[in-house]
């Protein structure tokens, strides 16, 4: 819901600038170095499957999309209960441990030696909610949007009951055909403590192929990471993103980019008619 | 207490000093065609030049005079001087009336009043608009806007196409007052500042305090942009309107009793959306986009001592998708005013004030029904007191009382909708201002004003005011109805001093302190209808302003050129930024969202104007900077502000050639405002990021645009006036960023572009006015 309140700046604008017409064109610009910085992509579940801790490193803007390992680092973990494991490098900078899993209840403390530096990072595995229904409509004409009647697709919604008293944080990821569409669908409570919700995941042009494979995984996730996919989506630009950008709020101590989430996760398929 | 007590003292002092017996002339200045009173005229002395007063905001005048024969010169600009001869044995009460320039027939209408007013006063950083220039500047769409025109003046700037903001010597949007007919205006933005919601068919005086303004306004630590609404004609009825590209206007003012009470309406309207209807698509024919105004004025003079007004205004902007979603705005304001003259060197204004704005945003989508509210309002209560004491010395002094009243978001639901409704405590505030001023000649080489504010602002109750600690509530304190809260005190300066080094220049200097309990919190980087406002609170201090400036004025060939030249600098304490990502809508937490710093800002400017003469208009020219420092952003680093541009010109051409042709010209350049761009990418979950280094360390690319705009007088008569005007907006097609976005080069997925997205190049209009 509060997404869409993010969005409607963006709808304002659309509607406008279609209206007063606007165009692109691609501009050079010169734009700064920068020094290379550790990225963080590390998560641990409660479903049984591995642990997994990416790293990589960043690259100046006009170069290649080639992102290097970074390689031979020491990436421990430990919960609050004392158990602990250092996992092992199975490529090129990526970091697993098939053995040590996530329970909820659990709080994991991460820990990295890379490259002289050491990066740390706590979360918490949060009681799992479930994912009762997904349901996909496909809307032919929603009508309405920038050029009227051409915001067709599908629309995704997802349900769930929120417990009452506590503070909950989710987060929805889309795949199709199992690539991760790199959409960021967040929500909290405020506004739905203790009901049953059905949230639209709003997006402007998803389009599906008949015989795609829709996948939606629900995450209950800690409120740190709630903050940082948050800050991520109101920050990091897009088309018309109006905030001023800066990086995200990162649950990395060491580094600004990325983060260690610990969260439940279920999972829902549709297969698009 | 001691502080008022000083006041008082202060003010008692001033005004002991003893008087000479002098005879008193006084009244009121009006315009002899419509009856509105004039503001600012002169009225001197023609054997003694350097004795002499002006009319102030409600056209009363008051003149200290020995025993003698005097001839009395009256002018204005823009009106045919006018002088008369009094011997002088008695008080004189004497209303005078002024020909406009260019009514007579036969007569071009040409500005021939020429005055150094400019070099001598000791006003400085204060820009006059004149009304009939601004029809004459070529804008967008042809919808002429006072906050347009005044974005041509050195130090006033925009954030580029699109933004209606004002950004004066360095402040932000929302550190400007801006008065209409005295009441506060929240949002002078129509469709997200594409336009503002000033009409000029209603306004008569539009004056801009970049620097020291006098000691009645208070409450913005920027700038003050005070708006004064016409009165309405007392003589003769007349209907005026435009036809334009966009929007039409009608405006109707005529006399209820002549000579003594008027009236005057106005309205705007825009039918972009009625092209919306023509298109074959249901849920096209559904969207709403549309903005109005609705400006009305009414006065009676009771006497020559006793003159009510009453005015307001009403505007909003509608938007909405079909049925999914919708979002609204607008301001109101109403202005009741009593002025009494007492005796011949008293003038009394008494004014009742509401001003409110409101936004709604709704989501008509069954499962998420919702609609999000917020409001800000105040009711204001003012006295204000100008003692002519003799022409060397005028002293201003009032008090002023203000409720406001902030619901900071309600969220209602209705039907089947699965969302909470939210309604977040309403916060009241009592803001108390005591102030005076004088204005003062000493000797004939010396001019001044200094004044003083002092201002309490106090949070009231009821309601549960949080402590925050490392980002958590730590304490909860709650409060009856009418209960303080907290209660901040501050005392302001202000100073104005003139040196006067010959008729054709001088050299100014001045300081003022200003604060600021009212703080919009936005979460994007230009204005949007949805930002907030929070007061001051036990969390969230004043914000303070410090502004000192100096400046060498310089006329030319007879004060037809008028040049001079500004230097500042300000200081800005308690800034407040919002933590990234923050929630600003509906969260009753968000005094816990904020950042707080400091800001600073200094420039130079310089501008050549002509007023007179066939062919008009300025030439302006800033270099200025403008950076903040807030803990939490850039490393706790200073940076540059958005708005911060190194270079800006203004370039404002208007030529009357003949009596059916003017034509005109503006050409605007600046330095690309202060934005921030990735210095690095990243990787995360198969999708391309950016990394940023610095806040605001890159710059847009320059912009630069030229306005072409020409005036045909169809028709010039006592009955019936008309003409139409053209326009061409960005005449030579400069592609001016608005956003730059960055992407996935599309020939070459291994690397990322930068794109820029432009508005408007070359837009032509037509606009028909008509009067009769």
């Amino acid at each position: 819901m509060m997404i869409f309140m993010e969005k409607s700046k963006c709808l304002i604008v659309a509607f406008l600038l279609f209206t007063i017409s606007s165009c692109t064109k691609d501009i050079d610009l010169n734009l700064n170095d920068s020094d290379p910085q550790i990225v963080v992509e590390g998560s641990i579940t409660n479903d049984g499957e591995s642990t997994v801790i990416k790293l990589t490193k960043t690259v100046n803007f006009d170069e290649s999309n080639v992102f290097p390992a970074v390689e031979n680092a020491i990436v421990s973990i430990i919960d609050d209960l004392g158990n602990s494991v250092i996992l092992t490098e199975t490529s090129p900078g990526t970091y697993t441990s098939s053995l040590y899993t996530g329970s909820s209840g659990r709080t994991y403390y991460l820990t990295i030696e890379a490259e002289g530096k050491v990066l740390t990072s706590v979360c918490h595995l949060t009681t799992a909610v479930s994912f009762e229904t997904l349901t996909v409509n496909e809307v032919s004409s929603s009508g309405g949007g920038p050029g009227g009647g051409n915001m067709t697709g599908y629309e995704v919604l997802v349900a769930y009951s929120d417990p009452v008293g506590v503070n909950n944080f989710y987060r929805f990821v889309e795949y199709v055909n199992g690539e991760n569409k790199g959409d960021i669908f967040i929500y909290d409570d405020r506004l739905s403590d203790g009901l049953t919700v059905e949230n639209s995941l709003i997006k402007f042009n998803r389009n599906l192929n008949s015989g795609d494979t829709l996948r939606i995984e629900m995450q209950c996730i800690d409120k740190a990471i709630y903050t940082y996919f948050n800050s991520f989506e109101n920050l990091t630009g897009g088309p018309q993103s109006s905030s001023t950008p800066a990086n995200p709020y990162s649950n990395i101590n060491g580094s600004e980019l990325g983060y260690f989430s610990a969260h439940t996760t279920e999972v829902k398929e549709f297969i698009v008619p | 207490m001691k502080i008022i007590k000083l006041f008082f003292l202060l003010l008692f002092f001033s005004s002991k000093t003893t008087a000479q017996t002098n005879w008193i002339m006084s009244g009121t200045i009006t315009d002899s065609l419509s009856g509105e009173t004039i503001i600012g005229a002169t009225v001197a002395i023609k054997e003694n030049p350097i004795i002499g007063t002006a009319s102030n905001d409600y056209g009363f005048y008051s003149l200290s005079l020995l025993e003698g024969s005097f001839t009395i010169v009256i002018s204005a600009f823009g009106y045919h001087k006018e002088e008369v001869s009094i011997d002088f044995k008695q008080d004189k009460f004497l209303d005078i009336q002024l020909l406009p320039e260019g009514k007579m027939i036969g007569e071009v209408e040409i500005n021939a009043t020429r005055s150094n007013d400019n070099v001598t006063s000791y006003e400085m950083g204060v820009e006059r608009l004149d009304l009939n220039q601004i029809k004459k500047i070529p804008v967008l769409f042809g919808e002429q806007d006072i906050v347009k025109t005044l974005q041509l003046l050195p130090g006033v700037k925009s954030l580029g196409e699109g933004n209606g903001g004002l950004y004066v010597r360095g402040g932000d949007n929302s550190q400007n007052l801006i008065l209409l007919d005295e009441a506060a205006v929240y949002n002078v933005n129509h469709l997200l500042g594409f336009f503002s919601t000033f009409n000029s068919d209603a306004i008569k005086d539009v004056t801009l305090y970049k620097g020291t303004a006098p000691s009645e306004y208070g409450g913005r630590i920027s700038s003050v942009l005070d708006i004064k609404m016409k009165e309405g004609n007392n003589q003769k009825f007349h209907v005026g309107g435009g036809i334009g590209l966009i929007a039409s206007r009608l405006n109707i003012e005529g006399p209820i009793v002549k000579d003594k009470s008027s009236f005057l309406i106005s309205g705007r309207r825009t039918y972009a959306d009625l092209f919306l209807k023509l298109s074959s698509n249901d849920a096209v024919k559904s969207n709403k986009l549309y903005f109005y105004d609705l400006n009305a004025k009414f006065n009676y003079k009771f006497n020559s001592k006793n003159h009510l007004y009453v005015s307001g205004y009403f505007g909003r902007d509608v938007i909405s998708f079909a049925d999914r979603f919708g979002i609204n705005w607008g301001n109101a304001t109403g202005t009741v005013r009593w002025n009494h003259i007492w005796g011949s060197k008293l003038f009394s204004n008494t004014s009742l004030i509401y001003s409110d704005y409101d936004y709604e945003v709704k989501i008509m989508r069954d499962v998420d029904e919702f609609s999000l509210n917020s409001i800000i309002k105040n009711w204001n209560i003012k006295q204000e007191f100008q003692y002519f004491r003799n022409d060397k010395s005028t002293f201003n002094f009032g008090v002023n009382s203000i409720y406001h009243v902030i619901t900071p978001g309600q969220v209602t639901t209705s039907g089947d909708s699965d969302i909470i409704p939210i309604e977040l405590q309403d916060r009241q505030a009592l803001e108390n201002a005591l102030y005076f001023s004088n204005e003062r000649k000493i000797g004939t080489r010396w001019n001044m004003n200094y004044g003083l504010r002092l201002t309490s602002f106090s949070v009231l109750g009821a309601g549960d005011f949080y402590s925050y600690t490392d980002g958590e509530i730590s304490d909860t304190a709650s409060y009856k109805s009418g209960e303080i809260v907290k209660t901040y005190v501050n005392l302001e300066p202000r100073f104005n001093l003139s040196y006067i080094l010959n008729e054709k220049s001088s050299v100014k200097v001045s300081y003022t302190r200003n604060t600021q309990n009212l703080h919009l919190i936005t979460n994007s980087t230009s204005s949007t209808p949805t930002d907030i406002w929070i007061s001051s609170s036990n969390n969230v201090k004043p914000e303070i302003g410090d502004q000192i400036s100096a400046g060498y004025f310089r006329n030319f060939s007879n004060d037809q050129y008028q040049f001079s030249t500004e230097v500042y600098y300000k200081a800005m304490q308690n800034q407040l930024d919002l933590k990234n990502g923050a929630e600003i809508r509906a969260n009753e937490h968000i005094e816990n969202e904020l950042l707080v710093g400091k800001g600073r800002a200094y420039g130079l400017e310089l501008l050549l104007k002509k007023k007179t003469g066939k062919f008009t208009g300025w030439v302006g020219y800033t270099l200025s900077r403008t950076e903040k420092q807030i803990e939490g952003i850039n490393d706790g680093n200073w940076y540059a502000a958005r708005q911060d541009a190194t270079h800006d010109i203004s370039l404002v051409g208007i030529f009357d050639i003949t009596k059916k042709w003017s034509i005109s010209a503006t050409w605007v350049f600046n330095t690309g405002n202060a934005v921030t761009f990735p210095s690095g990418k990243y990787e995360l979950n198969g999708n391309v990021e950016f990394y940023y280094t610095e806040r605001n360390g890159y710059r847009m690319p320059t912009y630069h645009r030229l306005d072409l705009g020409a005036t045909r007088y169809l028709k010039k008569s006592e009955k019936f006036e008309s003409s139409l005007s053209f326009s061409i907006y960005n005449a030579y097609g400069r592609k001016n960023a608005y956003t730059i976005d960055f992407e996935e080069d599309p020939n070459d997925a291994t690397k990322t572009k930068a794109v820029m997205t432009y508005l408007f190049t070359f837009v032509p209009s037509i606009t028909y006015n008509f009067k009769f």
